[in-house]
């Protein structure tokens, strides 16, 4: 099953290559008719999904062969994502896929060579970048270099979220949302509204939740049956992470400006249909391990 | 592997996984708290200079639309311009009671139903804190009205912007095309940073085929403004880049003398200059108003555009496609010179039909007594059906369809604006892959004189002209200018004695004593080569003896006249091509067309405007 | 009832919790936009019932079901 499924998702990757819609210069779009689906939001899902099964029950620690495989088959969707082009989901997709390759058991000597060759790559990074992506970069470094665009985000942002206080604004008495960097206030940027509105008091409670869907997630991996359960239960949780720690990151100014939801907060299809997937798999996982151990 | 070291392994497993999973949840907790700790410095630590500057909330970046690039004709005058328009909006959240101050602003500025419903409409999509426009396109003084007693009403704004007028109407509407106001779709098409802040778009014509040069980039300003939203002042402006101002090679003065000359009936007339593959008139009649378009056109209006039966809305130069009827002529007489089917001395018998032998049916000449013995110069000047019947059956379908098509018939002439329609030249094969069915002989008859499956678009009918007018040399129809002298390559070779042979019976259709067109020819002091065409819309019966007068037939029915000419013709300065819809014969309703368009034409040659300054030209 | 749906009830009141945040928020966003927060819902609404019926596989479906089988008979 899982093979079949990361087949049919990097299908709807090509398929976007040849036939997506365009939609602010990028191509991420597939109109389905009654639908407009962004296929790489699946293979967020997908391509864990793929590791966890073919690592699943794997010696430890895994042996070069499988790791080389794995990597390939993250790096296969990862470089569809960068044609499209979008920085933000093909980072998200990598990372969820690193992370199983991680809980599936590699070398701390590997994981640290792992470490310092991502740092190496950076300036090759650089020189693959759009341009765009990287004026965000810069963007962050500066953000008054940009006044118009992502910095005028970054900016307002900041500002909204400062401005909020210890105990916030109170709801619907936000006044930066008022300025012009909406639209994007109820989708990526929705966290500057709401920080401006509920303060630091808001924001601690929102990443208590947070934290608890993840305790909550890794628990449930951790007493997972097998090994693929376990595995699968990781990725989601680091998916989730990512999505978390990215978006808030990039919304008070911390990392640049890549198109990422706050999950299950902010405003958008294919993110949060993909999301509740992911923890209906989750739901699943922990239902087995109590059959299976009564 | 017994079960139980299975087992032992999978704790293993599952100890390891643990201690991983422990690593990923340090991992968690050290992010977030990264994260919060940055919420701390933001919200605590620099709390006051964040909340000052959220509540000044003074600086404030506004966009600056460009201001669109203007369209001048080749003579510089101004034919897209942009002009203030004011509109009165009204911004929800500072309203308390909305019903009285519309019916007090009713007192002071017509307000209609349809407003205030759009006003409704607008502001449920809208932001509360945002202007919603409750009236457009104020008139002096109703601004002044308004300014004068506007202060006394909180949430009240008027807004100036700039919008795009056509000051010629409905005369260069097709071509021109119009803008509108951006769509959700259209800002899909572009980079929806760069148009922030515009509100139009080119939807159709020039406007949307250089759009991205016309468009400009949008800037920015930093404004200072009270708690109320007001500008107090301005404290930085970076001047948006304004667009390209773009010059077409239509030649106003021409477009407007071809409409005129239309009389208000349907029609195309397109007008080329040869050498240069500059289009001076590109007109397609009826048309519309494009201003309306930009105003946004009511639905009652719309309607009646849709409902004329005339389709003003329909591009006839480049999309409608025609029958060409006789103007073929001059082109196949020059195939069967050149396959040396026919050559100067041939004459054919025209006893006023033609019949193939073994079969009943009789195809008839225009003139039913017939016109005797003719050789080709006879056959064009007096555009006799039956020696072209009797050319096309010796040539055969397959080497008229190729030789015309270096004329550029059945292809798009690759005009970048608007759609064009291809037309149709037909062939053997063609008709095999389109319709799946041979070719009839009968068929090959009447492709002799453009009828049957030929059909044209007006603008493929005038580059086939100029072809011909440069006796074979390629031109390539451009309407952005400036337009200098091209040589293109040749598209086809013909002996000089089969141009000249052709040519001369052109120029008898218009100056010789018995020319289809001679009535234009009277009073001229320059030669004009042309050819007359009637088209059969509605097939009259063949059979029928008594031909009906063309004032019988209702005007739907009655013929297309098409007159195809290039003139002066021993340095072709302009090739045209005229369709009256149901206008009868092409002699009588078509070629006057041409004739104004050539008098007014070579009467005023732009140079000479320019020397005496009567119109402003920038490239003088 | 919810055990029955082999739902997971903690999980399923923290994403409630946060989805709720979400519609509260977005509400203020869009300067009061009921609009906005109907799709919202309703898309909240799509994603739940995918979610139902994921929780509804066994885990092992995502596995093939061979490789399923032979680590049962194994391990247990």
């Amino acid at each position: 099953m899982a093979p079949l499924l990361f087949i049919f998702g990097m299908l709807l990757l090509i398929a976007v290559e040849f036939g997506g819609e365009l939609g602010g210069g990028a191509r991420r779009w597939l109109d389905l008719g009654v639908v407009r689906f962004q296929p790489s939001e699946l293979s967020k899902l997908v391509v864990p999904l793929m590791i966890a099964f073919y690592l699943a029950e794997r010696p430890f620690p895994l042996p070069w062969k499988n790791l080389a495989v794995a990597i390939g088959l993250i790096l296969l969707p990862v470089a569809l994502i960068l044609r499209q082009p979008d920085l933000g989901t093909a980072l998200l997709v990598m990372a969820s896929g690193l992370a199983v390759v991680f809980l599936a058991g590699i070398s701390w000597r590997l994981v640290s060579a792992g470490m310092v060759l991502a740092v190496a790559m950076v300036p090759l990074a650089w020189h693959f970048m759009h341009d765009y992506q990287r004026g965000r970069v810069l963007t962050l470094l500066d953000p008054t270099r940009d006044p118009l665009g992502s910095g005028y985000h970054i900016i307002q942002s900041t500002i909204a979220i400062g401005s909020g206080g210890l105990f916030g604004k109170g709801w619907q008495n936000s006044s930066q949302s008022h300025l012009e960097f909406l639209p994007e206030s109820s989708t990526d940027f929705i966290f500057a509204v709401f920080a401006e509105e509920f303060g630091l008091v808001g924001c601690g409670f929102l990443l208590l939740l947070y934290l608890a869907v993840l305790l909550r997630g890794l628990q449930i991996s951790v007493t997972a049956s097998d090994g693929f359960g376990r595995l699968m239960a990781g990725a989601i949780v680091a998916i989730f992470c990512c999505y978390v720690v990215v978006n808030i990151g990039m919304v008070s100014g911390l990392l640049p400006v890549v198109g990422v939801p706050l999950p299950l907060i902010s405003y958008g299809g294919s993110s949060l249909v993909t999301l509740l997937l992911g923890f209906g798999i989750l739901m699943s996982i922990r239902n087995d391990r109590k059959m299976w151990n009564k | 592997m017994t079960l139980a070291t299975s087992l032992i392994d999978h704790q293993h497993e599952s100890k390891r996984y643990l201690y991983r999973a422990l690593v990923v949840l340090g991992l968690i907790v050290v992010v977030l708290l990264i994260l919060f700790a940055r919420l701390y410095f933001l919200q605590i630590e620099r709390y006051d200079h964040y909340a000052t500057a959220s509540r000044s909330n003074r600086l404030r970046l506004e966009v600056l639309p460009p201001q669109r690039g203007t369209i001048t004709d080749r003579n510089g005058e101004l034919i897209a311009v942009n002009v203030p328009s004011y509109s009165l909006s009204l911004i929800p959240e500072q309203i308390e009671d909305l019903e009285s101050l519309l019916n007090q602003l009713d007192e002071l500025v017509v307000i209609s139903d349809d407003d205030r419903k759009r006003f409704d409409r607008l502001r449920k999509r809208s932001r509360r804190f945002d202007p919603v426009v409750l009236r457009g396109y104020l008139s002096d003084e109703e601004r002044a009205i308004l300014a004068v007693n506007g202060h006394r009403f909180a949430g009240v704004q008027i807004t100036a912007e700039s919008v795009r007028n056509y000051p010629h109407g409905d005369l260069l509407a097709h071509l021109l095309g119009y803008v509108g106001r951006i769509s959700v779709q259209d800002l899909q098409q572009v980079d929806a940073e760069a148009y922030r802040g515009t509100r139009y778009y080119g939807k159709t014509g020039i406007e949307r085929t250089y759009e991205s040069r016309l468009h400009g980039e949008n800037s920015f300003r930093l404004v200072e403004r009270n708690v109320r939203g007001r500008v107090l002042r301005e404290l930085e402006r970076v001047v948006p880049q304004p667009g390209e101002d773009l010059q077409i090679t239509i030649d106003v003065g021409l477009q407007q003398v071809a409409v005129d000359a239309l009389q208000d009936r349907a029609g195309v007339v397109v007008a080329l200059e040869p050498g240069t593959g500059a289009i001076r008139a590109l007109a397609s009649w009826p048309a519309f108003d494009p201003n309306l378009f930009v105003r946004g056109i009511g639905h009652q209006d719309y309607q009646d555009l849709l409902d004329d039966y005339q389709r003003p809305l329909f591009n006839r130069s480049t999309r409608g496609r025609y029958p060409p009827g006789s103007t073929l002529k001059p082109f196949i007489g020059l195939a069967g010179l050149e396959h040396k089917v026919v050559d100067i001395d041939h004459r054919e018998q025209c006893p006023g039909w033609f019949q193939l032998e073994g079969r009943e049916r009789k195809y008839r000449c225009w003139k039913r007594r017939g016109h005797g013995s003719v050789n080709l110069v006879d056959a064009i000047t007096q555009s006799c059906d039956v020696f072209f019947y009797n050319l096309a059956i010796k040539l055969g379908v397959d080497r008229i369809h190729d030789y015309l098509t270096p004329f550029g018939f059945g292809q798009k002439t690759g005009l970048v604006v608007g759609k064009e329609s291809a037309g149709l030249l037909p062939s053997t094969s063609w008709k095999r892959a389109a319709l799946g069915k041979p070719w009839y002989e009968g068929e090959t008859v009447i492709t002799g004189i453009g009828q049957g499956y030929n059909e044209v678009t007006a603008l493929q009918l005038a580059r086939a002209t100029a072809v011909l007018a440069l006796r074979g040399q390629d031109v390539r129809p451009k309407l952005l200018g400036p337009a200098p002298k091209v040589k293109w390559p040749p598209v086809l070779k013909a002996a000089d004695a089969s141009w000249d042979l052709v040519i001369e019976a052109m120029i008898n259709v218009v100056h010789g004593p018995r020319g289809t067109a001679r009535s234009i020819g009277k009073g001229i002091d320059y030669k004009i080569a042309g050819k007359s065409g009637t088209a059969q819309v509605y097939e009259l019966s063949q059979d029928d003896d008594e031909p009906k007068k063309a004032d019988e037939v209702i005007e739907r029915l009655r013929d297309h006249a098409l007159f195809i000419a290039f003139a002066p013709v021993e340095n072709p300065q302009l090739a045209v091509a005229v369709i009256v819809e149901h206008g009868g014969s092409g002699s009588s309703a078509a070629a006057p067309v041409a004739r104004k368009l050539f008098d007014y034409y070579f009467a005023n040659p732009w140079w000479v405007l320019c020397f005496f300054k009567l119109r402003v030209m920038p490239d003088c | 009832m919810l055990k029955r749906i082999r739902l997971d009830p903690v999980l399923l009141t923290l994403i409630l919790a946060l989805m709720a945040v979400g519609l509260l928020v977005s509400f203020s966003a869009s300067g009061g936009s009921t609009a906005v927060v109907k799709s919202q819902l309703l898309r909240m609404l799509v994603g739940l019932a995918v979610m139902v019926l994921a929780a509804q596989l066994p885990s092992v479906f995502f596995i093939e079901w061979r490789h399923c089988c032979l680590y049962s008979v194994c391990c247990y």
